[in-house]
């Protein structure tokens, strides 16, 4: 039994889902164009969010912009006219983050000036150690390399919130930046102490070994970060700071799909995020890429089937999760040069955004293809091909490519 | 092979810190991993000087080289994953890798009913099996904690099943054994009987529902929006939050063009390739916790209010997760943990008649002083258990259903780290 709870998103993606879809079927029936439409309805920087807040340092446009120039959305689509129909679909979404929050750091400069991290963010495969290490490595201008990060020990490691809801890089991130400012401040002071002249650039080890006479004694600063925040007014839900940064992040999606068995081959999935200044820009790269892999699970064939309470599917045999057979055959994981002002070196949260839209871009391009609209998950074979054989416009489709030939419907992996 | 990589190092002072001016080199050591050839760390005194920067481009379309250091020499650099090589050589550590010295083993027995009044535990028989040390129920866990109800938003989950099951899934009793073999077993003999109650399996009807989970809503403090839910009775509904702004009717009404459409999402899974691993390790002076958890300080918190012990005695240690996407938030097997290690030093009752030969090797060896063991009249050991989650069958039971029928043996359910029984979305996350 895995606990029910929170899963990357947080209830983004399923609320994306909805709207994203929902907006393109609003696009489609009015006869416009799916990313003019937005653009019309966007949100930008200076306007206000549904909670009252401003919107501030969310580049939702830029996001926007850059799926539609990796879609070549301007050019005309080839969507196909046998068996195999092609379609494209887009989305995007905006996400607060879990605040307010608390977080609390130590950086530990030894007296060969060395440096150990204390801090309790749990990097879990989303490489946050060495995101970390690389701000301690910026203030104290040391390779990141060259920062040890210490296990996670209560003991040791002080205080942090929780590992959840893209909040590490930004509130870690500070308290990590202000305990190694604070070491800095103290190795500064110890310059002056020992007598060190304006201008001398000494190496670490001397200081210490002037100062207690020989190579001895440690540094040691501390950082504790809490954004602030307006409650949300009761009865309105309304407040003026409801999230000190918004993800943003958008998805376009190609799909082909099989008319005889409706089984749907991603083609392309360019994934789009504005995650501010990127400390790595490899690891938001490949935070995207599996945020987004996650989902096309989520998307196309994982569920969990509940009899009377117990899960009937309970294996990896019968629960299916992605496979490099289910890797988009062309997938992009971008990020736009952006600047989030008042977060760490201008870094954001990225472990979610990868998560927000590939069920609505993947759900909008098999409407593309063939004209059915899926409004229930997961959208395997199966659902494709009852939607097919209930829409009449997928009836003909499938009429046109079949002709007499008899349907062999492969169950696959949708059972 | 020794692989020598240049690696130019930037000395932008920034604001007073800086490294050597010379690029600092990175080195392989024999056994591949990445060191760091040590260049002293140098503070600088003063204002920002032109002599201290030495920009040095990076290799064309490689930023997993330092870069030039004007915006700084880390920020922005693609630095290579710190732990990679550790793990993909089997190297890091993992609390479900993990053993200790001594250490024992917990397995589950848990509820296939989604909700239903526990008539009757057997234990008996499982206490029979040779090996097993102890089995615990809820009655064994308020000797301990007396108030047993944890959780991040409400305390509203008991550490094993109390009075009442309200998930297929529910622990309800655990088998502590050395051997895994043996709790395995002992898990299969032990039978519950219930009188099923009325269980709601969707969470649109569960907010309407009559049927409800929770007697009433205990929050717990870790969220401010649900403190004044305190007490509240006959609902399902833990999240009240409105969001009210401008007059949606009016304008609806006056709409050109109206769309309404609904959508659905399934149920899916975490699924992290680490199942949940803790490890509970106690000493006098305290307990350490080795657990795959996402937040080892809510952890720490949590235990130290159920035991009824300052926070300093509560240790937490984790180490690299094998992923968790949410699953390992807050307080999940530890709970159990932090009560199965008060069996350290099972009774004499339970000693005689089960496990003694288990427990006497361990006795020998050198955790604790002799005259410790002496005093307390008990074997005092260090004792850690183990709440395993792997792969298991669900053990069979003489549920109110199933009494009807008989006991189906060829029908008992399976369950697994990746089956998540959710009857119902009331449960806040």
């Amino acid at each position: 039994v895995t606990p029910a709870g929170a899963l990357r998103g947080f209830g983004l993606p399923q609320i994306a889902w909805a709207f994203e879809s929902h907006t393109d079927m609003i696009a489609r029936a009015l006869k416009l164009d799916p990313v003019e439409f937005r653009r019309k309805n966007l949100m930008r920087d200076g306007g206000q969010h549904t909670t009252g807040q401003v919107l501030k340092d969310a580049q939702l446009e830029r996001v926007m912009d850059r799926i539609v120039e990796r879609m070549n959305w301007s050019q005309p689509f080839d969507r196909g006219t046998g068996v195999i129909r092609r379609g494209r679909g887009f989305g995007i979404a905006i996400k607060a983050v879990t605040t307010p929050t608390t977080s609390v750091a130590i950086v530990n400069v030894f007296a060969d000036g060395s440096v150990a991290l204390y801090h309790g963010t749990i990097d879990m495969g989303q490489g946050s150690d060495t995101g970390m290490a690389q701000i301690v490595g910026e203030v104290l201008n040391v390779p990141a390399e060259s920062v040890r990060i210490v296990q996670r020990d209560t003991d040791v490691t002080p205080y942090d919130m929780g590992t959840l809801g893209s909040r590490s890089l930004f509130h870690m991130g500070h308290a990590v930046r202000r305990a190694a400012e604070e070491a800095r401040e103290k190795l500064q002071q110890l310059a002056r102490e020992v007598g060190e002249p304006e201008g001398s650039n000494t190496p670490v080890v001397e200081l210490f070994k002037k100062r207690y006479g020989m190579q001895a004694g440690n540094v040691i600063g501390t950082g504790i970060y809490k954004p602030d925040y307006v409650p949300p007014a009761p009865g309105t839900g309304m407040s003026p700071n409801i999230t000190p940064f918004w993800m943003v992040s958008g998805a376009g999606a190609e799909v082909e799909v099989d008319t005889e068995t409706g089984h749907v081959t991603i083609t392309k999935l360019v994934n789009v995020a504005d995650v501010g200044k990127a400390v790595n820009p490899k690891i938001v790269e490949t935070q995207l890429s599996g945020a987004a892999l996650m989902h096309v699970g989520f998307t196309m064939f994982e569920k969990m089937h509940i009899d009377g309470g117990q899960v009937t599917n309970a294996s990896l045999a019968d629960y299916k999760i992605p496979g490099f057979n289910d890797v988009p055959v062309s997938l992009e994981n971008l990020h736009i040069d952006a600047y989030q002002s008042n977060g760490p070196f201008g870094a954001k949260g990225v472990g979610e955004q990868g998560t927000f839209c590939v069920s609505p871009a993947i759900a909008n391009a098999i409407d593309d293809a063939v004209g059915v609209r899926l409004m229930e998950m997961p959208l395997n074979a199966e659902t494709v091909y009852r939607a097919l054989r209930a829409s009449r416009a997928g009836r003909s489709r499938m009429n046109d490519a079949t002709a007499a030939r008899t349907i062999t419907f492969a169950r696959g992996r949708t059972d | 092979m020794m692989r020598l990589a240049q690696l130019s190092l930037v000395a932008g002072p920034l604001a007073g810190c800086e490294a050597a001016a010379r690029p600092a080199k990175l080195v392989a050591d024999l056994h591949g991993s990445l060191l760091y050839k040590r260049e002293p760390m140098r503070v600088y005194l003063g204002a920002r000087s032109a002599q201290h920067v030495t920009a040095v481009e990076r290799a064309d379309g490689d930023d997993s080289q330092p870069r030039s250091a004007k915006v700084g020499s880390q920020v922005g650099r693609s630095v290579p994953r710190l732990e990679g090589r550790d793990k993909v050589t089997g190297r890091a550590e993992y609390t479900h890798t993990m053993r200790l010295p001594g250490m024992l083993l917990a397995k589950i027995f848990r509820s296939t009913v989604a909700h239903g009044r526990i008539k009757s535990i057997d234990t008996s028989a499982a206490k029979q099996v040779p090996g097993v040390l102890h089995v615990v129920t809820i009655d064994d866990v308020r000797k301990v904690i007396p108030d047993p109800y944890y959780g991040p938003a409400f305390h509203d989950q008991p550490i094993l099943a109390d009075e009442k099951v309200r998930f297929v899934g529910e622990p309800v009793a655990a088998v502590i054994a050395a051997d895994p073999h043996v709790a395995d077993e002992a898990v299969q003999l032990i039978t519950a009987e219930y009188e099923e109650l009325p269980a709601i399996f969707d969470e649109v009807e569960a907010a309407t529902s009559k049927v409800y989970v929770h007697d009433q809503l205990k929050p717990a403090g870790a969220f401010a929006d649900l403190k004044h839910l305190k007490g509240i009775k006959n609902t399902n509904v833990a999240l009240d939050y409105r969001l009210r702004r401008g007059d949606f009717d009016k304008a609806y009404a006056a709409a050109a063009h109206k769309f309404e459409h609904e959508f659905r999402t399934q149920k899916a899974l975490h699924l992290s390739f680490e199942p949940f691993a803790t490890i509970a390790d106690y000493k006098d002076t305290g307990v350490t916790l080795h657990s795959s958890s996402q937040g080892p300080s809510f952890v720490r918190i949590e235990i130290a209010r159920l035991l009824g012990w300052p926070e300093n005695r509560v240790r937490i240690k984790v180490p690299y997760l094998g992923s968790g996407y949410g699953s390992k938030l807050y307080i999940k097997l530890e709970a159990l943990g932090a009560r199965a290690l008060h069996d350290r030093a099972p009774t004499g009752e339970g000693r005689a008649h089960h496990g003694g030969d288990v427990l006497s090797d361990h006795q020998a060896s050198e955790h604790v002083p002799h005259q410790d063991r002496r005093r307390q009249g008990r074997p005092d050991r260090r004792a850690q258990v183990r709440g395993v989650l792997e792969r298991r069958r669900l053990c069979r039971h003489r549920s109110a259903r199933d009494a009807e029928g008989g006991p189906d043996r060829g029908r008992s359910p399976t369950t697994s780290t990746m089956s998540g029984s959710t009857p119902t979305r009331s449960t806040p996350t």
